[in-house]
């Protein structure tokens, strides 16, 4: 078995900062957004297809997807895509990313229905949609299980206990009632030029992380990953009543307390000093999980077997679970997602220890 | 007018009704945005429309005859108007004295289309009326309305060519089957006959006063031959240069295009598209040709506006035409922008943006010294949905209608492509002169506040905590959010919002905070002002004044 550093993965990308060298975090109630972008030279923009218009989709049987690429380019496939189809199918969604050739296809036995009761297979559609990403733990567990169809369903039925939408194995239905929502909140983030990758967080904690093959694709999938994927986690946030920190306000009055200055100067330092706390906060936490080795285990199940494709890989670290495409050591696609039920703090105590322990020299006289 | 009816007890509905509305009228648009769908869009503008009816049924009217209200909001309130009976729906401001039997019912109708035809152009008001035609609307006061505007325009010879088709449609169902039948049928036996001028009956005499020449400031010969033209049963028509100068070149263009001004360069490509024009073998019928026709065209006709002009920059310079156009003489900045946006922000085009800007001045603006904040996020840029650059095109131009507007200014524009607002007020404060403070902060942004939500508000209130400021700061919005019910997303309670899709409406809605303050004298004002509103729709005094 491999391992894979998470920082050996993400090399080459950074995230963006304003120009007093702050990073840029963009928020919404509880959930910030860090994006990431790189040098030119590694982003290839050129060698893959867009892949929401130059795949199409197909299934002749419950459980599996087949891509075709009628492009002459190969098609890295997003993490955890969907198809909704108004066919009279069965909805189906992927459990991880893949990989197409040009003009080629690709078929995914470890697929799962996303759609209980309906029948029937769909055929030359692209109609896709992502996974919403409080689902990707759940799925990418299931990969490589190519027995049967119901990869999917128990994450559904999470996805709507947690936003209350009564899905049952339907994930239609949890569009159906938010897709209004999530389309606003498109509007929510800005997408940066050169974006190559987005980091989010709830509560502070790192939960999401994804690293896409080129900034043009980045632009392709922007507004899904954002309104599908990433929206679910807004949604979540809003049923919970969470909100934003007034994190200017805490920090004025305590700047105020130590500073006998005019307002105008005290804002902007206040400014400046929230800004440079929401970046130590951030960067802390990017430490943290950048210092994470994962177990990468190959994964086979319709990846191509050619030479020159990238391979595939499942990561496992304790609490964070994930998937990376790579080929002679250049990660095209990296996603990762922490485990629901791992709680960093617990962690950050233990390795604390261990640190301590580490630091202590051997007994001698 | 007596005083107003409006009870006390329905004063503060009135009141947030009129707030709410003032923000759609001058902020909604039919088309989908960056953010919502043109179904979500046009279902926030009726809903509005529909609250506001219900509420007292002048209110929509009294919002679409305000300076700015946009023309999908203004048609929106015209056909609700028209859908309704004359007395359907409750006057709960206007004594219903007042309203019907003094006429301000019909003047306000006619100020919203005066409006509407003022401020978007005569296609607007067509659209409006074909949108009757699809409703199946044809009461006898939205008969007389139409007929009125229709016939009483001062420029109708012009526009019975460049929309011929639209015209006829709406005149036939305004009329009806029979009516045009009957209607054509006389035209046809004193026109086509000429010289042998037979004589009318008594009741055709009638049935043409009634239906024409009560709305047409001219002579009966010359309205049937516009309306034989209109119908296309003008065959054996014949128009003279001296009587109809423009159907006389549009005659001659249905045999030769060469060297025609005055006949609109669409109407000309439709003649010399059809297989039945003489000239189409020679001039159209090979891509060489079309493109060569085209371009002869464009460098002949002399009818196209200024505006129109500018937006063709772009197909001119690739038919290959050289055909100068005065930029300064362009009234409408989207021109302008959209021209820039596409082909580059060329000195002259910022020289004619200026100026404009200069032009739409807003005439005794209450503040003087005002501070501006544009944010310049990604998201203004609007997108694949949305007309591109719309948003971005409307903040600069109301940022410089603003400083025209002053006498001192300040302007700051966020940085990066998330909009930090934050940052660039507190800049803003910075570059106060003391001594000339501010009298009012503009902060022109869609609301989407990306580092974080609320900041913004958050650093206005401590200012104003702080430094005991009671300055007014208005947010200043090119879009509306469908999921706010239409309105401006605000930034926080510690603005005032406004929904600006021309910033002539900026005054308007400032005057609107008077509101605010004295709701019944603001709608006091509005009554009177549509009261003594210049409009009639009968003959003579045109609705077009």
């Amino acid at each position: 078995m491999n391992t894979k550093n998470l920082s050996e993965m993400l090399k080459g990308c950074r995230p963006v900062k304003d120009k007093d060298g702050n990073i840029i975090v963009q928020s919404i109630l509880n959930m910030q957004v860090v994006c990431l972008t790189a040098d030119a030279e590694y982003s290839l923009d050129d060698r893959f297809a867009n892949p929401l218009t130059s795949l199409v989709s197909s299934n002749s049987s419950y459980g599996q997807i087949t891509f075709t690429n009628k492009e002459n380019k190969e098609v890295i496939l997003p993490v955890q895509m969907a198809i909704l189809t108004k066919q009279q199918a069965q909805n189906h969604g992927m459990v991880k990313a893949g990989y197409v050739e040009p003009k080629a296809n690709t078929t995914y036995h470890d697929a799962g229905c996303i759609q209980g009761g309906q029948t029937g297979y769909f055929n030359g559609t692209q109609e896709f949609r992502m996974i919403p990403v409080s689902m990707r733990e759940m799925l990418f567990d299931k990969i490589g299980e190519t027995s049967g169809y119901q990869n999917i369903y128990p994450a559904i039925q999470k996805l709507g206990e947690d936003t209350k939408s009564g899905t049952g194995n339907y994930l239609n239905i949890y569009f159906e009632k938010y897709d209004k929502k999530l389309d606003q909140f498109i509007a929510h983030f800005e997408r940066p030029k050169n974006l190559i990758g987005i980091i989010v967080l709830i509560d502070g904690e790192i939960v999401a992380i994804d690293k896409f093959p080129s900034f043009r694709y980045a632009e392709q999938v922007w507004d899904l990953m954002i309104r599908d994927c990433y929206g679910s986690l807004a949604i979540i946030s809003e049923l919970n009543h969470k909100s934003a920190v007034n994190e200017f306000s805490q920090t004025y009055e305590e700047l105020k307390k130590s500073n006998r200055t005019t307002i105008v100067d005290l804002l902007e330092k206040s400014l400046k000093k929230t800004k440079e706390r929401m970046t130590a906060n951030v960067n802390e936490r990017i430490q943290e999980v950048l210092d994470l080795t994962f177990d990468a285990t190959p994964d086979t199940e319709g990846q191509s077997t050619s030479i020159r494709a990238p391979k595939s890989f499942i990561l496992k670290a304790e609490g964070y679970i994930g998937q990376v495409l790579t080929e002679n050591e250049f990660n095209h696609l990296v996603s990762i997602i922490k485990r629901e039920r791992f709680n960093p703090n617990a962690f950050r105590e233990v390795n604390e220890l261990r640190n301590k322990a580490r630091r202590q020299k051997n007994f001698s006289l | 007018m007596e005083n107003l009816v409006l009870t006390q007890k329905s004063l503060p509905a009135v009141k947030q009704s009129l707030i709410d509305g003032l923000t759609i009228a001058s902020g909604s648009k039919s088309s989908a945005t960056y953010y919502h769908s043109r179904d979500e869009q046009m279902k926030a503008i009726h809903g509005q429309i529909d609250k506001l009816y219900k509420i007292s049924k002048e209110l929509p009217l009294i919002l679409a005859s305000q300076k700015g209200a946009t023309g999908q909001f203004v048609s929106e309130v015209l056909l609700n108007e028209f859908k309704q009976t004359l007395k359907g729906g409750a006057c709960n401001i206007v004594n219903p004295i007042d309203w019907y039997d003094n006429g301000i019912s019909d003047k306000a109708v006619l100020s919203a289309l005066n409006n509407l035809v003022n401020d978007n152009g005569l296609p607007y008001a067509l659209r409006l009326f074909v949108e009757m035609k699809n409703q199946k609307i044809n009461n006898e006061r939205s008969r007389k309305i139409v007929l009125g505007f229709l016939w009483g325009q001062p420029n109708i010879e012009f526009y019975a060519i460049k929309y011929r088709n639209k015209i006829a449609q709406i005149l036939k169902h305004v009329y009806g089957q029979k009516k045009t039948s009957i209607l054509l049928s006389i035209a046809n036996k004193q026109t086509v006959y000429n010289g042998a001028n037979l004589v009318a009956t008594e009741k055709e005499t009638k049935i043409v006063n009634e239906n024409i020449l009560k709305y047409f400031n001219g002579d009966a010969n010359k309205a049937f031959k516009l309306l034989l033209f209109l119908f296309k049963k003008d065959d054996d028509v014949r128009y003279f240069a001296d009587e109809f100068p423009l159907l006389a070149e549009y005659q001659k263009a249905k045999v030769n295009i060469v060297g025609i001004k005055s006949i609109p360069e669409e109407v000309l490509l439709g003649l010399i598209s059809s297989v039945k024009h003489p000239q189409y073998h020679s001039m159209w019928s090979t891509d060489i040709q079309k493109e060569t026709t085209k371009a002869l065209i464009r460098s002949t006709v002399e009818v196209t506006s200024v505006n129109q002009q500018v937006r063709q920059t772009k197909s001119t310079a690739k038919l290959g035409v050289e055909k100068h156009v005065d930029l300064e003489k362009a009234t409408d900045f989207m021109a302008l922008y959209k021209t820039g946006y596409e082909n580059g922000f060329s000195h002259e085009i910022l020289v004619a943006i200026g100026k404009l800007a200069e032009k739409k001045r807003i005439q005794g603006f209450f503040y003087q010294n005002i501070g501006i904040v544009v944010d310049d996020s990604m998201s203004m840029t609007g997108n694949k949905v949305e007309s591109k650059n719309t948003p971005r095109a409307i903040a600069d131009f109301t940022a410089k209608v603003l400083f025209a507007s002053v006498t001192n200014s300040v302007f700051v524009m966020t940085e990066g492509f998330a909009s930090d607002l934050a940052s660039s007020f507190i800049e803003l404060l910075k570059q106060e002169n003391p001594a000339k403070p501010y009298d009012a902060v503009f902060i022109i942004t869609d609301g989407y506040e990306n580092a974080y939500d609320g900041m913004t508000n958050e650093v206005i209130a401590i200012w104003r905590a702080e430094s005991g400021s009671v300055i007014p700061i208005f947010q200043i919005s090119p879009i509306t959010g469908a999921e706010v019910g239409g309105n401006v997303r605000a930034l926080g309670t510690g603005v005032v919002t406004m929904a600006i899709n021309n910033p002539v409406a900026i005054q308007t809605q400032i005057n609107a905070r008077l509101l605010e303050i004295d709701t019944k004298r603001w709608l006091e004002n509005q009554v009177h002002a549509l009261e003594a509103a210049p409009v009639k729709r009968t003959k003579k005094i045109s609705v077009n004044v």
